[in-house]
């Protein structure tokens, strides 16, 4: 009698390893969606930026921007790209209120050294608002978006001047310190030309020039400021455009 | 009619009474898994079941296996290659799709199946994704992003002016040589004069520097921004008046170069900037108190920017701007105060590069 219950113990035993088996399986299924999904995500961040670059690159923003709105899905990741690739590829576009929403956004969500290049074409999409506003004759306007293009740029970490942050840089062909002075300095120019298109009396009447001079002076302005216009017009940031991510 | 107790006794051998049944054909399912230590011997030998010749994998599963293994040294060395667009593209992904579909059907084949689950392996390891991710990855390391550009792209990408510059202007205005020549006799005549005038010592920081400049349709101008070596005074400089007067001095002699009077960007008298701001790059918003002082004049049309500059230490009251000097000097070997002068061009064109520059301009007709 001993040997048929071994049978049947076998069986039983056998039976409930089946039925372990199948409930780990069960239960593992939405580990497994999970480790998916994970892996999916990943890779499908490379995927969108890359093509989002390429599609910049080659002047097709509308498709950089639908490749950037890719990363929006589940943005757990190096959250800031997303809107980063958005804004850069809007910016891009000319359409700059809205690329400027972006990348503050991207601001927000950036850390470390991430800020760099976000600031960097914040900044840039900020003084070519300036210059849209300049060109429609509103000085006052231009005067004070060139003012926060400066605040931004100025208030670029240290950090972002150094060897770390320019290996990071999503335009290695350019530096970081160069962008940032040359930003800096055209801002300068830029708000110094507005203030010296709208001439205000002003104490210390001895530093200030003749009216012949101002006059004169203002003529040039006008005229290097049509010129810098053109030369900056199609191309946001000239020689310091970064690309997205 | 046979009852199932009769067949379950018909399962006995005779004289065997009391024995466990023969086991089916092939064994207990799992009988071979010893949990319960080993099971005993049967005490009569029974006929061995007929063990089945293993049959060889089907067609299906080989070809599984061979055009995941193809498949995978196609996309590493299109890796190898650096391309990246094509591994994106819809070609790879059309292929892709072929690969898992033979393995599906491999794996729904009993014979195709063990050699359809390596091919799985393989081609989860090595597919669209993973190495589009690895050479994404290269890509954005190397920072070589070509795209797919068109021909008429790939032509305007080798502009040698730079977008919505008039050519002709490029040519006309000064070039790199004569920007060069212009900002060295400057710096001597202000030297000098600073010199006659105040004692000034002078110390030469950092090199010349050529910046390429982009075309603004995604490459490289001929053109270069010029930043000359600068010069620094060895004396600080921190006197309000003195201040004043040394920029005074600079604006005369700049302006005998043909340059326009010097004017101030510290200055909330004459600065275009938000005082806020200007306080923020120079340490106050007061003259008096500032760090930094500086000064700013250009000679357009020609490209040539002038900067002097006067670094003050003694109105640094929390050690910041001392800090920053200091990290500067380790860079440059720059002094840590006093004025400096520096040139910058943008856009300028070495005489040496014209001929090419007007040839390479003749296959851009109707471009600026």
């Amino acid at each position: 009698m001993t040997m048929p219950n071994e049978a049947a113990a076998l069986l039983r035993s056998n039976r409930r390893r089946r039925r372990i088996r199948r409930w780990v399986a069960i239960g593992t299924i939405p580990l497994t969606l999970a480790a998916l999904l994970f892996v999916g995500k990943l890779l499908s961040m490379y995927a969108f930026a890359h093509q989002s670059i390429t599609a910049y690159v080659v002047d097709d923003f509308a498709g950089s921007e639908a490749s950037a709105r890719g990363q929006e899905f589940l943005n757990w990741f190096e959250p800031y790209k997303a809107p980063f690739n958005v804004g850069t590829a809007l910016g891009g576009a000319e359409q700059l209120p809205e690329a400027r929403t972006q990348l503050e956004e991207a601001l927000d969500l950036s850390t470390g050294l991430e800020v760099c290049a976000v600031r960097i074409n914040l900044a840039l999409v900020v003084e070519r608002m300036g210059d849209a506003a300049r060109a429609d004759g509103d000085g006052a306007g231009a005067a004070a978006l060139y003012g926060e293009a400066l605040t931004i740029t100025v208030e670029t970490p240290e950090e972002c001047r150094s060897d770390e942050a320019q290996q990071q840089s999503p335009d290695p062909q350019r530096d970081m310190v160069d962008s940032l002075d040359g930003t800096a300095d055209r801002l300068k120019q830029k708000q110094q030309e507005e203030q010296e298109q709208q001439p205000q009396p002003q104490p210390g009447e001895k530093e200030q020039p003749t009216d012949d001079k101002l006059k004169g002076l203002q003529d040039k302005l006008e005229q290097g400021t049509q010129e810098r216009d053109q030369q900056q017009g199609d191309d946001p940031g000239g020689s310091g455009t970064e690309k997205p991510w | 009619m046979v009852s199932d107790h009769e067949k379950q006794r018909a399962r006995y051998i005779a004289g065997t009474e009391g024995a466990p049944p023969v086991p089916p054909p092939g064994g207990y399912r799992g009988a071979r898994r010893e949990a319960f230590g080993p099971t005993p011997s049967p005490t009569v030998v029974a006929p061995a079941p007929a063990v089945e010749p293993k049959k060889p994998a089907n067609a299906l599963g080989w070809i599984a296996l061979a055009t995941s293994i193809l498949f995978a040294v196609i996309l590493l060395g299109t890796l190898i290659a650096g391309a990246t667009d094509l591994l994106y593209g819809i070609t790879m992904l059309a292929l892709q799709l072929v690969v898992v579909a033979v393995i599906v059907a491999a794996l729904f084949s009993a014979r195709g199946r063990m050699l359809g689950a390596i091919a799985l392996v393989v081609t989860m390891l090595f597919n669209v994704a993973t190495v589009g991710g690895m050479s994404a990855l290269q890509t954005s390391a190397s920072g070589n992003y070509e795209g797919t550009k068109t021909a008429a792209q790939k032509h305007a990408e080798a502009y040698p002016a730079i977008k919505g510059t008039d050519p002709q202007q490029t040519l006309s205005q000064q070039s790199l040589e004569e920007v060069r020549a212009q900002a060295d006799a400057m710096f001597a005549d202000v030297r000098a004069r600073l010199t006659e005038e105040f004692g000034y010592s002078w110390t030469p920081v950092g090199d010349e520097d050529l910046r390429p400049e982009r075309n603004g349709y995604g490459g490289e101008s001929m053109l270069v921004e010029y930043t000359s070596a600068s010069w620094a005074t060895n004396e600080p400089i921190q006197d309000y008046d003195r201040k004043l007067e040394v920029m005074a001095v600079i604006s005369e002699v700049v302006v005998d170069h043909g340059l326009w009077d010097l004017y101030s960007f510290n200055d909330p008298t004459m600065s275009g900037i938000d005082p806020g701001m200007i306080a923020k790059l120079y340490g106050s918003d007061d003259p008096r108190t500032q760090t930094t002082w500086e000064y700013y004049t250009e000679n357009f049309p020609d490209p040539l920017r002038f900067y002097a500059t006067i670094n003050d230490l003694s109105n640094d009251r929390d050690g910041g701007f001392l800090a920053a000097r200091e990290a500067q000097n380790a860079r440059t070997g720059e002094p840590l105060e006093g004025l400096q002068l520096t040139v910058i061009a943008s856009g300028v064109l070495s005489e040496a590069d014209r001929e090419e520059f007007e040839t390479r301009l003749q296959d851009y007709p109707g471009f600026e």
